[in-house]
């Protein structure tokens, strides 16, 4: 005997990320999703950003996910700002987080002391591309040593992206990277993308991104 | 790698219906539908279903079919209509971009238990 089912898989992190999207507008904080694979600068992006954004008056906060380790959010201690930390290897091993884990670590910001949170996903262009977290809008980074065919290969995390960020554009040249040809792949799969090439060594594209983001933060927050 | 919580919220979801019919046989089979857009492994999927289907007595001996649902895309340059079987993002009649819709679902479409 058959029995006609057909149910949304996804439908149990789909009422999830609504519940923090809910959330988000109730605490008035914007909520943003940086995604990467491992090594491409996520953490060091934040280091820099970060100090950009509390000088145009914003108050950052950062949900730090790891597989292991609370390495990233030691980094991120100095920047004095509140970071959450989600271990995912702890939830199954999981490799990217999920919406119920970004509610539960929402909960460990005390209320009002952020506006703008930015959640540094597991490291991975795959599983995170899959998962709404809740997030109002998603940042894509690839960097100039990882190959010119990332955005094909991982297409996903570059379509549902608000700004791709293309980081150690100082390093193009001696990675052998052709930068007109990553941008042109980062098109091709998705022809709306703003794309933004960043260095933390040199400093160039950050105040850029730091306006980008203030943008889109004030996107979510309808001001 | 996003087959394993995919493949648990399968085997939770598909549980949950034979309990919520009242429905007490050994499931033979499964059967979803996959965007083809979500890029999933089939056999990465189905190593995770059959060690996690071993939790639920009635999923225990069943099959997993998985069907593929194209996305369908049409060309900015030249209006061409084609379905998309894989996550490619150029119109295959002009070269240009393409806009896509679809193929980024995956459903448990039905399952299918021994007569009583």
């Amino acid at each position: 005997m058959e029995i006609r089912v057909v149910r949304d898989v996804l439908e149990k992190n789909r009422r999830v990320a609504w519940k923090v999207r809910e959330r988000c507008r109730r605490d008035r904080h914007s909520l943003l999703n940086l995604m990467s694979a491992p090594g491409s600068g996520k953490t060091s992006l934040l280091e820099k950003l970060i100090p950009l954004l509390v000088a145009r008056g914003l108050r950052p906060a950062v949900i730090e996910g790891d597989v292991e380790t609370t390495n990233d959010s030691e980094r991120l201690a100095p920047l004095g700002i509140p970071v959450a930390h989600v271990c995912t290897g702890r939830l199954g091993g999981a490799c990217h987080i999920p919406a119920n884990v970004i509610l539960a670590a929402l909960d460990e910001f005390r209320p009002g002391e952020a506006d703008c949170v930015i959640i540094e996903n597991v490291g991975n262009l795959v599983c995170p591309a899959e998962v709404d977290t809740g997030a109002d809008a998603d940042l894509v980074m690839v960097s100039v040593t990882e190959g010119e065919d990332k955005p094909l290969k991982y297409p996903m995390a570059f379509r549902r992206a608000a700004l791709a960020l293309v980081s150690k554009a100082d390093l193009a040249a001696a990675a052998g990277c052709d930068l007109g040809l990553l941008e042109a792949n980062i098109r091709a799969v998705n022809p709306d993308l703003p794309v933004l090439r960043v260095s933390v060594r040199d400093g160039s594209g950050l105040e850029d991104l730091a306006g980008r983001v203030e943008a889109l933060h004030r996107r979510a927050l309808g001001a | 790698m996003h087959e394993l919580s995919l493949a648990s919220e399968v085997v939770e979801l598909a549980a949950e219906e034979l309990r919520g019919r009242g429905l007490s046989a050994p499931a033979t089979k499964v059967t979803l539908r996959a965007g083809v857009l979500l890029a999933l492994v089939p056999e990465s999927f189905r190593f995770f279903f059959d060690q996690l289907k071993a939790d639920h007595a009635q999923l225990a001996a069943c099959e997993l079919e998985i069907l593929v649902d194209p996305a369908e895309a049409t060309c900015r340059s030249c209006g061409a209509t084609t379905p998309l079987s894989e996550p490619v993002f150029l119109c295959p009649s002009c070269g240009g971009t393409l806009t896509t819709a679809g193929g980024r679902d995956l459903f448990l479409q039905s399952i299918e238990v021994e007569e009583a």
